[in-house]
This record gives structure tokens, sequence and C-alpha cells, in this order.
């Protein structure tokens, strides 16, 4: 394999950051998932009252699959801004997101304490028609308050090289 | 809007109804602002532009939460998604009209469990595919 210094520095730089994130902890409040909702066009009154979500056979009023994504977002916005974002420029140039694999292991629900947890698996040098980038595949997963893992949703990044 | 469909009456390569959201600049925009967007490229058409994309890319993430709405909006609440794999072909442009589609690969039960495997993809107004899922999800009992 050829030595590939720039991947390294990255792979250095990725891990880094990374151990020194702390898990996060988010609670999921109604009026954020009805403000969600409102920007998707979800009408399901499941969503937004506590009733319907008991008829439907929730305890609370459950988090949409929909959410899920968009609750993970500040860890890749953590690693790419305060973990690495010094790195824009100067190695990186651009990051498109081009893949997810979402495992709902559990259901989450609003007023519910969970822990948010950023990996990297995996992280390549590739080249293809939008030129030469590195392959990054980044678990972000959700943990209950016994620890217990609910979601897993590994985004595979493009680090578009500068 | 939920439709009652029965378990039963699910048929391997049905159609499921589509959905079509209009990613408008304000849609962007609040979306952006809602989960305080950091990358350039959700909101900066300049930025974009020196990526070599025609104008700002909606978010995958974005355009990605869209997937499940498509199964529950069909078949309700009662639709647990398991999993969901989702591969973006194409950028979705702003103020693109994206149209999702899907249809059902694959129906199963087994001890008990009902189980369906959907396709589900978005296009663009041209009819461009944008994105591609894989949907794998169970049904409650009454179903």
């Amino acid at each position: 394999m050829n030595p590939d210094p720039e991947l390294d520095d990255l792979k250095r730089a990725i891990d880094g950051s990374i151990s020194r994130m702390a898990t996060k902890e988010v609670i999921v409040r109604p009026d954020r998932i009805r403000s969600f909702c409102g920007i998707i066009g979800e009408t399901n009154p499941v969503y937004f009252d506590r009733k319907e979500a008991r008829k439907a056979g929730f305890e609370r009023i459950p988090v949409p699959a929909s959410y899920l994504l968009t609750l993970l977002t500040p860890l890749s916005h953590e690693l790419f801004t305060t973990g690495i974002g010094h790195l824009f420029g100067s190695l990186i140039r651009g990051i498109v997101h081009t893949s997810s694999v979402i495992e709902f292991l559990n259901p989450l629900y609003c007023d519910t304490p969970y822990g948010l947890k950023l990996e990297c698996t995996e992280l390549l040098r590739k080249s293809g028609k939008m030129g030469e980038y590195l392959v990054g595949v980044f678990p972000h997963k959700v943990f209950d308050a016994r620890s217990r893992l609910m979601v897993i949703d590994s985004h595979v990044f493009f680090l578009r090289t500068a | 809007m939920t439709r009652s469909v029965a378990f039963d009456d699910i048929r391997e390569q049905v159609e499921i109804p589509p959905l079509e959201i209009d990613f408008s600049s304000q849609r962007n925009q609040e979306y952006c602002e809602f989960v305080d967007e950091i990358n350039p490229l959700h909101f900066d058409q300049d930025y974009a532009r020196s990526l070599g994309y025609e104008d700002i890319v909606v978010a995958g993430i974005f355009t990605a939460s869209l997937f499940p709405k498509v199964i529950t909006d069909w078949l309700g609440i009662r639709a647990h998604i398991e999993r969901m794999q989702v591969k973006f072909e194409a950028p979705a442009y702003l103020s693109e009209m994206v149209t999702y589609k899907g249809r059902v690969t694959r129906k199963s039960m087994e001890e008990g469990v009902k189980r369906l495997e959907c396709e589900v993809w978005s296009e663009n107004a041209n009819g461009g595919r944008l994105a591609l899922a894989a949907i794998l999800l169970c049904l409650q009992d009454d179903a």
C-alpha cells in the first residue's frame, strides 16, 4: 500500500476529535417534533397529541422515524466544525453525504433522555467523476438511560480534498 | 393522510402511493435553521457552484426524512420501520419538486410477524432518480 500522509493526517484528526467528543445528552421535546413535522408536512396527530399517542398504543409521544436523521445531525456538525473544522481549506474542500443505513432497534419517545455517540469506522481514499475524495463511514448511535442501543445510523460521507 | 390497508390485501410489486414535496427556498431555509445547518452546500449558492453543483443542494438528511413518511402515510403508525438503507444518487436542488415513489418488493410472515420490504425512491420533475431507499418494516398484529 502506498503511503498516504494526507489520509493518515485526516484519520488522526478525526479519531482525536471523536475521542474528545462526549456523549451528547438529548431530550426531544414535543414542540421540537411539532416544528419538524410542520417542515416536512407530517400531520399525524400521534406526533402532536398525547391522547392520540396513547390511543395508538404509545406510552408517550413517539419520535417519528423521519426525525432520526435530524436528531443525529449535531454529532456530525460538531465533528465538522469544532472537531476538524480547522482542516477546511487546507485538507478538506467539501463534504457530501452519500448514503446511510439506519437500524431502528427500539422506538424513541419525547421527554425521554437519550445519549448520542459518534464513531468513525472506516476512512479510505477514492476517486471518481467528482474528482479525488476520501470516504468515511460514521456510525451515529442512540442509547437510552440504561445504555441500551436504540438506533444506529451509519452515514457515509465523501470528503472532497483541497 | 393515512390510509387503511390490510396486510392481507398487500401484494408484492404493489405500488405505494406517491408523495410530492416542494423543496422550496422557504422550506429549505426553515430546515437549515431548525438544524443550525453548518454545511454551506445547503444554503450558499456560490459555494455550491464552486464545488461543481448547479445550485444549492438540499441536505441528504432532509430529503431522506421523507422516506419513512411515504410508508407511514400509506400504512399509518402501525408500520414500524426496522431498517432503512438510503443511497443518494444525484443532488436534489433548491426549489425542485421531488416525488417519492415506491413498491413492495417482498411480503412475509414468520412466527406471526408481518413484514414488508419496500423499495422507495425520489425523482425530480424530469424523472431523474435522486435517491433510493430499501426499507424493511413490520406491521402490528392488528394490521
